[in-house]
């Protein structure tokens, strides 16, 4: 994956390029050998993917771009998957790429045409929404949620990629600019530039072509939101729950089984929503398991050692295929300072978009096992 | 300031002043600073255009309107928006409905960055009808420090932007049902 950042002399094309070939690089196999490609973006116009392949010389391949909001590029994985899975490919790269600082600026919102985008709904304004429902309901303090981006962005410094390299304080947190209340700046993620990239093989390839570098992707598992016949909790995920069901089940596994997650913290409540809606903390605590040091990196759960969303940075497409590559260097032991050991298990969600009457828009989880 | 909407309507908004009270505004012609439309003044018919999106929100004659969505005539759930069939039995048998215009608070927050469309700050909260419908709308007609998760509130019809020849469209705010601001 590229460094996550601002780029303001580089494109998407630039971005997935260079990640692509870090992918080959890392994987240590001839590029003639990728049979298909599959490419996440949101806002990078018209075949990003067939730019990339182009930049790097291997146009011509089965290519597929995918939008799924923030899940794209973890849904390009996913389709990379059943590729290889149904049979039809052996060799797949997925790739994510964004470049995010010339597409907009400020706050994300829904499809324009969508009723409440219409009134002014705005992405932070919606999990700001979901935050004080959960203060309200499980007595969370304004103090306990600002050490998730505390954490992260501490994680970030351990972190050569991220786009946030410096430790932040709750008093930081506090400080920081209101946004939508009761969310602050330091409680979103940044607009941020970048790309990453993996190569997903079948089993003979990677006998034939990984050595002994491949890690199991045991579960790529996708699903979207459903329209409720009645108002349900927006301080619980179950599009997240039932998508971490599917993975769980597909893997073999179940959530104590997990030693780390990357999760879509695109805002520190999200982090909360997220783990617990996963299973991996039971309702209402995590603010607390946090507070208790069990989410570090060293603790109980590592939650987003890479930085996640808060820290390492959100260029849409990107993060997704970025959260793997996480879960890959540190079931390789290749994580540096940042590296959680004897990690067995791990476990990346992503999940985006809006839409009037649904939960949420696209969500994937991933679970990798050494 | 105003940008063009999909549906053909021109939005310029706000509900606030600069003190952060949630006064029932709306924009002068010019785009700048809010000017106070009073209360009784809201449901006048000379302060009303025609809808912002005709599909969500009625706006009649009268002056009064309805927020508008479906319900399923087989199992009796209720959707908004409109939709084409029934998430709960897939039945395509659905009809339009006027929901009802008082409703729950159930959450909210001040947004203080939003896109050029709308001016800042502004409050987004989200309403639970008695229909077993939540609609998001933006909460005028109060202080900010008032404003209470469970909160009653009611419906209010108000300016709301422009279309592209300049005539006046009329949105919607949610307002605390007895706000206790003079």
């Amino acid at each position: 994956m590229t460094r996550f950042g601002k780029h303001p002399d580089r494109d998407a094309t630039d971005l997935g390029a260079e990640a692509l070939l870090g992918a080959v690089a890392d994987a240590g196999i001839d590029a003639r050998v990728i049979e298909a490609a599959y490419c996440g973006h949101v806002f990078q116009g018209m075949v990003m993917g067939q730019r990339i392949l182009a930049q790097v010389g291997l146009a011509g391949l089965p290519l597929s771009n995918v939008e799924n909001a923030c899940s794209s590029g973890a849904t390009a994985i996913r389709e990379a998957s059943l590729a290889v899975r149904a049979g039809e490919h052996d060799v797949v790269v997925a790739v994510g790429a964004e470049h995010l600082t010339s597409q907009f600026r400020g706050a994300l919102t829904p499809d324009p045409s969508d009723p409440e985008a219409a009134v002014g709904a705005t992405m932070p304004g919606v999990y700001a929404m979901r935050a004080r429902r959960y203060m309200e309901e499980f007595g969370m303090t304004r103090e306990q949620l600002a050490l998730i981006p505390v954490k992260n962005k501490m994680n970030a410094t351990l972190n050569p990629l991220a786009h946030f390299h410096s430790s932040i304080t709750v008093e930081d947190v506090l400080e920081s600019r209101a946004i939508a209340d009761p969310l602050r700046l330091h409680d979103c993620s940044p607009v941020t530039d970048g790309a990453a990239a993996v190569i997903v093989m079948s089993d003979s390839a990677a006998k034939k072509y990984a050595n002994g570098r491949a890690v199991r992707l045991a579960a790529s598992t996708l699903r979207s939101g459903s329209v409720d016949v009645e108002p349900t909790s927006m301080t619980f995920e179950p599009l997240t729950r039932d998508t971490a069901q599917d993975a769980y089940e597909k893997a073999g596994i179940g959530p104590e089984d997990v030693d780390f997650c990357e999760v879509h913290d695109c805002f520190s409540i999200a982090e909360v929503l997220r783990v617990e809606g996963l299973g991996l903390f039971p309702q209402g605590e995590y603010p607390g398991a946090v507070e208790r040091g069990e989410a570090n990196i060293g603790g109980r759960l590592p939650v987003n050692p890479s930085g996640g969303l808060l820290g390492k940075g959100h260029p849409l497409g990107g993060t997704g295929v970025a959260q793997v590559v996480e879960l890959v260097r540190q079931l390789r032991g290749e994580s540096g300072d940042r590296q959680i050991e004897g990690a067995r298990v791990g476990l990346a969600h992503c999940r985006g978009g809006k839409a009037v009457g649904i939960e949420g828009a696209a969500c994937t989880v991933q679970v990798l096992i050494r | 300031m105003q940008m063009h909407h999909p549906n053909g309507a021109r939005r310029s908004l706000t509900c606030f002043d600069h003190h952060e009270t949630l006064d029932l505004a709306t924009y002068r012609p010019d785009g700048r600073l809010p000017f106070l439309l009073k209360e009784k003044d809201i449901l006048a018919g000379s302060a009303l255009g025609t809808s912002f999106r005709p599909g969500e929100l009625e706006v009649r004659d009268d002056g009064t309107g309805n927020l508008l969505g479906s319900r399923c005539r087989s199992c009796g759930a209720h959707f908004f928006p409109v939709r084409e069939a029934c998430s709960g039995c897939l039945s395509g048998d659905l009809e339009t409905v006027k929901f009802a215009t008082e409703g729950t608070l159930y959450t909210y927050s001040v947004v203080r960055q939003s896109t050029p469309d709308f001016e800042v700050p502004y409050v987004l909260g989200y309403v639970d009808f008695p229909e077993n419908v939540r609609i998001m709308g933006q909460i005028g007609g109060c202080e900010i420090d008032d404003i209470k998760i469970g909160m009653p509130m009611v419906l209010a019809l108000e300016p709301f932007g422009e279309d592209d020849d300049g005539n006046p469209l009329t949105g919607y705010r949610f307002k605390p049902m007895e706000p206790n601001n003079d």
